[in-house]
């Protein structure tokens, strides 16, 4: 992929472009490697797939003059006989890995192919039988912890500021079925952050690391869809902590019983 | 009654989010519904005309059991959700 202005900020690639070509080279390997397309996989087998978790690891700084292409290589395996699914994309430039990739995908049996409604259930047989055997774990492998770690450790700190921002689900976020877009994750949250980098509370002139230092990772959790028009409240805690800037976002329905959606937790490093 | 629907159902519906109807249980404003919408009718219903199984519905915020009747009588300020669990896209 060569490099283009629209991928960078003055720090590094966007997260939510790294997500949508992962979104792109997951759909490259079920061509290249089970022969399928996602919208044979859909009309076809009556399958589908949904991100439920995200680990987006920058392992090198990476500005836009420092290469001109970006090369990524991309795995699927499944787990717990197809009930989930792991996409790990290891981004490189100029022959240094860049960054990293982990979608936790839950395979759905689509019920409908116009409305696109489904529920959860495992990998068609049909197509469980193409992965090759390496790409297949018989064993129940741990669950990701990381996120749910670092929040029980966050639990322990006080925030330096707390934000609310309502939002709204536009049709530009989502996908096909007008459900959206795990790609849109960064981007849903960054009002929340870049208010309080841009305006941050008396003595806590480090939070503005959210908006000039880069993005180290972002560890986020889906839990229930947002649709198109939905309204929502982003909650978001800043945290300064001895070695590195945290942002905790929470993505809350603005209707109803305000339940928790998606949790996304952004780390920055800390100015030299 | 008060139908209101998910987003991932709004197309179906000419993009209305809100239907207010004089039926008297759920089953007639369910009907009502469809016969204002037919395209909802096979987005929300399966081929034996039960609610498919990622469609929720909610009376006033509860939750209905799924082959709960649908006889239930509701009253003019009664709400009905439906909720779409997840979608496929």
């Amino acid at each position: 992929m060569p490099f283009d202005t629209s991928m960078f900020s003055p720090v590094q690639i966007q997260p939510r472009r790294l997500l949508q070509l992962s979104m792109s080279g997951w759909a490259r390997w079920l061509s290249e490697h089970l022969s399928v397309s996602f919208p044979s996989m859909v009309s076809k087998h009556h399958a589908s797939a949904v991100v439920a978790g995200i680990e987006l690891e920058y392992l090198e700084p990476l500005r836009f003059l420092d290469a001109d292409i970006l090369q990524v290589r991309v795995g699927l395996s499944a787990r717990r006989e197809g009930s989930i699914l792991d996409l790990v994309l290891d981004y490189s430039a100029s022959a240094k890995s860049i960054a990293c990739v982990r979608l936790v995908v839950i395979p759905v049996h689509v019920e409908d192919v116009e409305s696109l409604s489904a529920l959860p259930q495992k990998l068609p047989d049909e197509l469980l039988a193409r992965f090759d055997a390496d790409e297949v774990a018989d064993e129940v492998a741990a669950e990701p912890r990381r996120m749910r770690e670092e929040l029980r450790a966050l639990r322990k700190e006080k925030p330096a500021c707390e934000r609310r921002t309502p939002f709204t689900i536009h049709r530009h976020m989502c996908e096909v079925a007008d459900q959206w877009s795990f790609i849109e994750l960064p981007g849903l949250v960054e009002p929340g952050r870049e208010a309080i980098c841009l305006d941050p509370p008396p003595r806590f002139d480090e939070l503005r690391a959210g908006v000039s230092q880069r993005l180290v990772r972002i560890d986020a959790e889906l839990r229930r869809p947002f649709f198109a028009f939905d309204t929502g409240i982003l909650v978001t805690r800043a945290y300064v902590l001895p070695s590195r800037i945290v942002y905790v976002h929470e993505l809350r329905s603005a209707r109803g019983r305000n339940h928790r959606h998606a949790t996304v937790i952004e780390q920055f490093e800390v100015a030299a | 009654m008060i139908i209101q629907l998910p987003g991932a159902l709004l197309r179906f519906a000419n993009y209305q989010r809100e239907f207010q109807y004089d039926s008297t249980t759920l089953k007639t404003g369910l009907d009502s519904l469809m016969a204002q919408n037919p395209a909802l009718k096979s987005a929300l219903l399966d081929r034996k005309g039960k609610i498919r199984s990622a469609h929720l519905l909610f009376i006033n915020g509860d939750q209905l059991d799924r082959g709960s009747s649908t006889d239930r009588a509701l009253g003019a300020h009664d709400c009905v959700e439906i909720v779409t669990a997840i979608a496929g896209g």
